[in-house]
């Protein structure tokens, strides 16, 4: 499923991009992210919400397309040890594809919309004790508020909504409480 | 040197994490119950696997893995990321100093005695303290080409551990001499006794009554 979600992301992206020439241009976001887990899953019902950071870096732009790669580091807090397990922390890393298209409203504001693919891992954690680690896939879209302070100085809001699927082998009856993780992921960050 | 140094300190630190398979995930389901059948709220129940921590947890062999207490129906769901090992399951806390029931143990748990990845324990039966008293085996080793391979209590009876799986007996075995035992119950003590000369060994069955106050009882190899 995820290949073929690359792939799409990479057929739309070659194909609008061969259209005419694309262009290198390096464009580098940095966030603060703070998560809202939801859902009947293990990150919503056993973690509280904690926080996060993630970087984006478009390397290809066409037109008003843009095609690069992201990560992001989120940190859940383990609430209920019953049922994560006794850790301390479970650790939300990506690295994902992302295609973006930026919509200018006016010369302050220009809203970005994207889709991203990528792999996530989760890593649980007991401070130098013990640690477990759970792989899949995250699918995610969002929306980049982008607000113009200076020449080349823009700061952003973001909003995204974003599903995993992981890999997992338990009980019928938990495969999906730890086999899919939902949040909505509220961000605050610099555009350079 | 430092290099050297730093790397040694490295995989010391490294080796000293215990990794669990967080895709593989092991569901223990328990219900405790009084001696008189009621649920018991609030009870303690953890998993240990038997990992060390590296160098310097050697010495419990033993690690936490989940914890929970039992809801009014005294039920819990206990789940934890796999581990190539074996778990035990206790029933009370070691730490706590106000105890009412006996912690039990059940000790020797695989992984093969899961059934799709699932284990009910249902019910476990804890006695109060109240409701217990001490079986003492004394032991008097009077033939020296013999040894005691092993003792068991069958019946009413509460004692650390219980073995979901049988542990290997060997040569140097020390038999556990202090039961645990419910008040004014038949019980069964079954013991062998192996002859080293002729690799032979005999079961002793013994039926004793307890009352209230402890006993004790010479087994003479």
């Amino acid at each position: 499923m995820r290949n073929y979600l690359v792939l799409i992301i990479v057929f739309i992206g070659t194909s609008i991009f061969a259209q005419s020439q694309p262009k290198w241009e390096s464009q580098f976001r940095f966030e603060f992210i703070r998560p809202i887990a939801f859902g009947n899953n293990s990150i919503s019902k056993s973690h509280d919400n904690k926080s996060g950071f993630g970087f984006n870096w478009s390397l290809i732009e066409y037109e008003k397309f843009r095609l690069g790669f992201g990560s992001s580091f989120i940190t859940f807090g383990v609430i209920d040890k019953s049922k994560a397990g006794n850790f301390d922390r479970t650790n939300y890393n990506t690295i994902s594809g992302v295609l973006s298209y930026d919509y200018k409203i006016n010369d302050k504001f220009i809203l970005v919309p994207y889709i991203s693919i990528g792999g996530v891992t989760l890593k649980q954690r007991a401070t130098d004790i013990r640690n477990s680690t759970q792989d899949g896939t995250e699918y995610k879209i969002g929306l980049h508020t982008d607000y113009k302070l200076g020449k080349s100085f823009v700061i952003y809001s973001k909003v995204s909504y974003a599903y995993s699927k992981l890999n997992i082998t338990t009980a019928p009856e938990y495969e999906k409480f730890f086999g899919q993780a939902q949040q909505i992921q509220i961000a605050i960050g610099l555009k350079l | 040197m430092k290099k050297t140094i730093l790397f040694f300190i490295l995989l010391l630190i490294s080796s000293c994490e215990i990794p669990y398979d967080g895709e593989k995930r092991h569901v223990v389901n328990v219900r405790v119950l009084n001696s008189d059948g009621n649920p018991i709220t609030n009870q303690y129940v953890e998993v240990n696997s038997h990992n060390s921590r590296g160098w310097f947890d050697s010495y419990s062999n033993l690690d936490l893995i989940t914890y929970g207490k039992t809801n009014n129906q005294g039920e819990l769901t206990l789940i934890f990321p796999s581990s190539d090992t074996t778990f035990n399951v206790n029933f009370g806390n070691y730490y706590d100093n106000n105890v009412i029931y006996l912690r039990t143990s059940l000790d020797n748990l695989r992984l093969d005695n899961f059934d799709n990845f699932k284990i009910d324990l249902n019910p476990i039966i804890l006695y109060k303290l109240e409701e217990l008293t001490t079986l003492t085996i004394d032991l008097v080793h009077s033939a020296p080409q013999t040894i005691l391979r092993n003792i068991k209590v069958e019946g009413y009876t509460s004692y650390d551990p219980f073995y979901f799986n049988p542990i290997p007996i060997e040569e140097s075995y020390y038999p556990q001499t202090e039961f645990k035992i419910v008040k004014n119950k038949n019980f069964v003590l079954t013991y062998i006794v192996k002859d080293l000369n002729t690799s032979i060994e005999s079961t002793y069955t013994v039926s004793l009554t307890v009352a209230n106050d402890p006993i004790s009882y010479t087994i003479n190899y």
